[in-house]
């Protein structure tokens, strides 16, 4: 890929989700990130922030603004996203029990499910007054593989 | 046997307008589903919500079906386990051929 950045400001709403998608798409496809790899950035970052979106704020405690920081490496993306709600740290969703029966399964927790497994990795910090996540995806260049 | 044709993203937004209309074909006595996802290029949690709903819905009497999946909705699929309590079939024909006979053969 090629090496970039992106910085913005997203609304507390989920109509932003639609601009984050479209960001995303562009961002990527300017920067040379495989197909597969924008989708997963995508839907990853889809999930956290619908999630700030509908769980972020509480009481006092609401959520004003949404920081999106991305960045391309040759090898990897790395993207931060930050919002000033209540400590919020979404890893601590339980994970679904995806050997449950049709009629047993819930639908809550697939989101963070999803972004938890399709990322390399997610880890969760209280920053100050704000919610810190950061996320890591590798990226094995389609070339460098069949050269190896 | 109702065919609906799923194009395009589903997401937070969308996904209430699929969860409408989806319902209403329930709502209205469809009893076998099939949604030929060949279209659709996105889909998140929200929609997959859905998905889940209509298919426990349908699931004492009738049945729900997909077909079509582009290989990255399948990627979502098989993360959340969904491929292994949905009916998922490779293409319109096949997911045709097999609910015809499952029909036939339960009346």
């Amino acid at each position: 890929m090629r090496p970039g950045s992106l910085s913005t400001k997203f609304d507390v709403s989920l109509f932003e989700t639609g601009r984050l998608s479209e960001m995303i798409r562009r961002f990527g496809a300017w920067h040379g990130m495989p197909e597969d790899t924008i989708f997963v950035v995508n839907l990853s970052l889809d999930e956290l922030v619908t999630n700030i979106v509908v769980h972020g704020g509480q009481g006092d405690l609401q959520v004003h603004e949404i920081m999106l920081r991305i960045r391309t490496e040759k090898d990897k993306v790395s993207i931060e996203i930050e919002d000033d709600g209540r400590a919020f740290n979404p890893l601590d969703a339980p994970e679904p029990d995806l050997s449950a029966s049709l009629m047993d399964r819930e639908p809550g927790g697939l989101g963070i499910h999803l972004a938890r497994t399709l990322m390399d990795q997610i880890f969760y910090q209280r920053v100050g007054q704000r919610n810190l996540l950061t996320l890591t995806k590798r990226v094995q260049r389609a070339s460098a593989t069949a050269a190896s | 046997m109702t065919i609906v044709n799923l194009g395009g993203d589903v997401d937070s937004v969308s996904a209430s307008e699929l969860e409408t209309r989806i319902m209403s074909l329930l709502d209205g006595g469809v009893k076998n589903l099939l949604i030929d996802c060949s279209h659709l290029t996105y889909i998140n949690s929200a929609g997959l919500r859905v998905f889940l709903l209509a298919a426990k819905q349908l699931s004492t009497e009738g049945a729900l079906a997909f077909c079509g999946l582009v290989p990255n909705v399948r990627l979502v699929f098989e993360t959340i386990g969904f491929d292994r309590i949905l009916t998922i079939y490779l293409d319109r024909a096949t997911a045709l051929s097999s609910m015809n006979t499952a029909a036939t053969s339960a009346d």
